[in-house]
């Protein structure tokens, strides 16, 4: 009868030894399942961490290049705008006072230049630091920008249209769209020989998003990832760094001879 | 030999082959655990062939538990460093060391069985094993624990300590009934999942 509950006790310990072993390797099982949870949530925290740090750079980066910007074009305006000015009235009164007909016309031609000169350095400025940008906001800003390519290029058709509220942006994310419109402007222009553009601005209450066609020579996009490297391609670059800062992204879509789409957004 | 004796020398092959093929590869401290696997089949080796010509070969398991609780101890003592154990883990070792001679003197004799020596030992290697488990919890330094050699070995002695413990411990309570088969059986399942995830963890310095 002793024999018999010894057994019967025993089994009980042997079943409760093995129950114990098994929880063991369950908790094991557990342990292994949580441990890689937390890692891979450690990994996601740092990498937006890490993602947040190069924004932050890549926004002092552009701040300050736009502080240089603004100083220039304010040194360009404010002095050299003033003593080209002084200068042109110096040669006036050359002008009226001559009575030396060579003079006269020497005078007239130097002050032609100087009016000439006077209005660059004023584009010059303008596109450094556009005044309407700080005071009326992006899309005036835009439209003035389109306004006076729309006037220097007369052979192309530029397509404009703005939607939505643009007094929600900062300035910042207003200044890096209209830089955005400005390149994308300047490289159709300038290097695609378009004969239309178009330009549809979208000012969400959570995004703000910038469609930029043109039927100009295109590119090829991975041609142009090679000229990145070498320096000549950071035109695209740069767009792509601007919106980056506002969590935004762009996509190049061209092909050599059927023109350019260009989608960018950012995220506020 | 016994059938459950020659299972026991083929699942401790298992460890031992991996740590020749990988001995170059192992960082110096995991050398310490290969070395152990030759350690461990000389011993099972020599017991077998006393127990043959029927000499008491039990104080084989002192020498054992021993060189054991030195080795781990040692190994643990490295990879617990990070959170200031590594001190406290050497005095482990000279205390048990102390307390295995005072075993052969005053409780199991040489002739015996070492069961408070395999007690001690269990308790402190599930304790060594969970600090360890801790330890990797607290630093989340390993993207992948299955790649980490260490991991595989601490599950191994978790797991084969836990239960020697529980079987060291019921040793006593084995009625003769029941007979030493079905203890040695048990024994044996648990030497062979020690020894498979040993392995593991000796093979996996080839992915770190």
């Amino acid at each position: 009868m002793e024999n018999a509950d010894g057994i019967s006790n025993f089994y009980w310990i042997l079943i409760v030894g093995t129950s114990i072993v098994v929880l063991l390797v369950l908790a094991i099982i557990v342990f292994v399942s949580v441990y890689q949870r937390k890692v891979f949530r450690q990994q996601v925290a740092m990498q937006e961490l890490e993602t947040k740090k190069q924004r932050e750079l890549l926004l002092a980066t552009v701040q300050s290049k736009e502080n240089e910007r603004q100083r220039i074009a304010k040194d360009l305006h404010d002095e050299v705008g003033a003593m080209l000015s002084a200068i042109k009235m110096s040669v006036e009164g050359i002008i009226i006072k001559t009575k030396n007909k060579e003079a006269h016309d020497k005078a007239e031609y130097t002050k032609t230049i100087i009016d000439d000169t006077i209005s660059n350095v004023r584009r010059i400025s303008k596109d450094l630091m556009p005044a309407t940008l700080n005071e009326f906001g992006l899309f005036a800003a835009v439209k003035e920008i389109h306004g006076i390519m729309k006037r220097s290029n007369t052979n192309i058709l530029f397509e404009l249209d703005m939607q939505g509220n643009d007094s929600i942006l900062n300035k910042e994310q207003a200044l890096s769209l209209y830089r955005v419109v400005q390149e994308l402007l300047n490289n159709s222009v300038k290097h695609a020989n378009a004969k239309k553009i178009s330009i549809n601005l979208n000012v969400e209450s959570k995004r703000t998003t910038l469609l930029f066609t043109d039927n100009g020579k295109g590119f090829d996009i991975e041609q142009h990832g090679k000229i990145q490297v070498n320096n000549k391609g950071l035109g695209l670059k740069n767009i792509e760094s601007r919106v980056s800062i506002f969590g935004g992204a762009v996509t190049f879509k061209s092909e050599l001879g059927s023109g350019t789409q260009i989608e960018a957004y950012i995220t506020y | 030999m016994t059938t459950t004796g020659i299972i026991y020398s083929l699942m401790a092959l298992l460890p031992l082959s991996i740590a020749v093929i990988n001995y170059r590869l192992l960082p110096r401290v995991l050398k310490w655990v290969a070395a152990f696997t030759f350690f461990s089949l000389f011993t099972e080796v020599t017991m077998s062939l006393l127990s043959k010509k029927g000499i008491n070969n039990l104080f084989l398991i002192h020498i054992y538990v021993v060189v054991e609780y030195i080795v781990f101890g040692y190994v643990y003592a490295y990879y617990l460093n990070s959170i200031k154990l590594r001190k406290p883990i050497y005095i482990t070792i000279v205390l048990f060391t102390a307390f295995s001679i005072f075993n052969v003197i005053c409780l199991n004799g040489l002739k015996e069985f070492n069961t408070y020596g395999l007690l001690v030992e269990g308790a402190l290697f599930i304790i060594l094993s969970l600090l360890f488990f801790y330890k990797l919890f607290k630093d989340l330094e390993v993207g992948n624990l299955f790649t980490l050699p260490m991991f595989w070995i601490n599950c191994a002695i978790l797991i084969y300590f836990t239960a020697n413990f529980m079987l060291f411990g019921l040793v006593e309570l084995f009625p003769k009934e029941v007979g030493s088969n079905l203890w040695d059986n048990i024994h044996t399942t648990f030497t062979g999942v020690y020894s498979i995830l040993m392995a593991i963890g000796l093979w996996k310095t080839r992915t770190v």
